[in-house]
């Protein structure tokens, strides 16, 4: 037998979603059952055919949180190259930095917390992240321009005989160079109390401590260069050029 | 809104059914300085059952803007502090994350909370709706160099908040040393 009934089978729950609204005989079996109906009524506000992004949460449409989703998807990105690098040894790995051990790497917690003091070095020069450059000696003569932070400290700069940088401050950091003319080593120290030393003058070479950031990390690096050459050369090798203040009275020449 | 006193814990999820996502924010005033000002550094650790940090890289700071397991970012800038929390994404071993705020260590003199006024800390939906705020009370914070200000933590299979206001005069380093992070 050919089932022909013109009364559509409401019994079977996959046959009744494919009555049609207009149908009356469907009207009373379907208030009779308010739970049936419920989820039916706003799926007759939805538009017909695909939507995309429906599932998304409510809050994607709030400006307040789209700028949050942003925010975060740019934190994801933003130290992405500290997985490209090769590996290296930390600052407990290593006693001294020297022609066989030239490099290290210190954690981002390392690279963060406190001051990083380099005693026993000469001179130096640093570059921020908005290329602004400087340079110092332990005598006090300064070129270029200081990098001050909201802390109201130098992010790099001498305190006596020893060269400090704030690590608070890293991220305004791109690099700094350690130059030591002394006879004695030069010494780096982090807020954990862990050391590293650099040897001093020997055999016609002197060891420049070169301080760069990666992503969150900072690696320490021993670069040789002849004895002889004076700190210019030295800036001028590393590619340090002086950025300098021009006086207000320059303004609109 | 509830605004809870120190040691008191507010359900986050079980009042907020649905709720998979928390903005936890850290704010104060510090009286200016013309000289080395104190700095102070927003900091979340992602705990295990013990209390202790999963790892080094369960840390989330300005340094380290994203947790090992992408579920905790630090979502600052310039003019707030926020830590942004996907409570659904936090992985099972997570028992509690810890918020604090501690005095950067700066060797040219390390400064202390002295100078810090209105401490709070506030959790809010990603709409920025808050759901719990702990404004710190006004005590003597001459020598405290650290302060956990409250923390998230699982009961069951919700989450609430509990607020802290716990000082250390140790510093980071007592924190370190409290909840096994590696200086």
């Amino acid at each position: 037998m050919v089932n022909r009934s013109s009364t559509p089978r409401t019994d079977l729950p996959y046959l009744r979603r494919r009555v049609k609204p207009p149908l009356p005989a469907a009207q009373p079996e379907a208030t009779a059952n308010p739970a049936a109906v419920a989820p039916a009524a706003p799926a007759a506000q939805q538009p017909a055919g695909l939507v995309l992004g429906r599932n998304a949460p409510p809050s994607a449409a709030n400006p307040r949180a789209a700028k949050l989703a942003a925010r975060r998807e740019a934190a994801r990105n933003e130290d992405h190259e500290v997985g490209l690098l090769f590996p290296a040894p930390g600052i407990a790995d290593v006693f001294e930095l020297n022609l066989r051990e030239r490099v290290l790497r210190l954690t981002a917690l390392e690279s963060a917390v406190g001051t990083m003091v380099v005693s026993g070095s000469t001179a130096m020069a640093w570059e921020s992240t908005r290329r602004v450059v400087g340079g110092a000696d332990a005598a006090g003569h300064t070129a270029g321009s200081p990098v001050k932070t909201s802390g109201n400290r130098p992010l790099v700069g001498y305190d006596g005989t020893a060269a400090l940088v704030s690590l608070r401050h890293v991220r305004e950091l791109r690099r700094a160079i350690f130059i030591n003319r002394s006879s004695g080593t030069m010494g780096v120290q982090l807020f954990s109390g862990a050391t590293v030393a650099l040897p001093p003058v020997a055999g016609g070479i002197q060891l420049v401590l070169l301080v760069h950031r990666i992503g969150n990390v900072l690696e320490l690096r021993a670069e040789p260069v002849p004895e002889a050459w004076e700190d210019l050369q030295i800036w001028q090798e590393f590619d340090f050029t002086m950025t300098h203040q021009a006086p207000a009275g320059a303004y609109g020449r | 809104m509830a605004s809870l006193i120190a040691g008191a814990n507010a359900a986050l999820t079980g009042e907020n059914p649905g709720l998979d996502h928390v903005v936890v924010g850290l704010g104060w005033d510090a009286i200016p300085s013309h000289g080395p000002a104190a700095e102070l550094v927003p900091f979340a650790v992602l705990c295990d059952a013990g209390g202790q940090a999963l790892s080094n890289d369960h840390l989330v700071f300005f340094n380290q803007l994203v947790s090992a397991d992408a579920s905790v970012t630090f979502a600052g800038d310039a003019d707030q502090e926020q830590i942004d929390v996907e409570l659904g994404a936090v992985p099972a071993d997570v028992a509690k994350i810890v918020f604090l705020v501690y005095v950067d260590p700066d060797v040219r003199g390390r400064g202390s909370f002295a100078s810090v006024r209105n401490s709070h800390i506030r959790v809010a939906t990603a709409e920025n709706r808050e759901l719990v705020r702990f404004d710190m009370p006004a005590a003597t914070l001459d020598a405290v160099t650290a302060v956990i200000f409250g923390e998230l933590y699982r009961h069951g299979s919700e989450w609430k908040f509990r607020a802290l206001g716990q000082g250390y005069n140790t510093g980071l380093a007592g924190v370190a040393k409290d909840y096994g992070i590696t200086l």
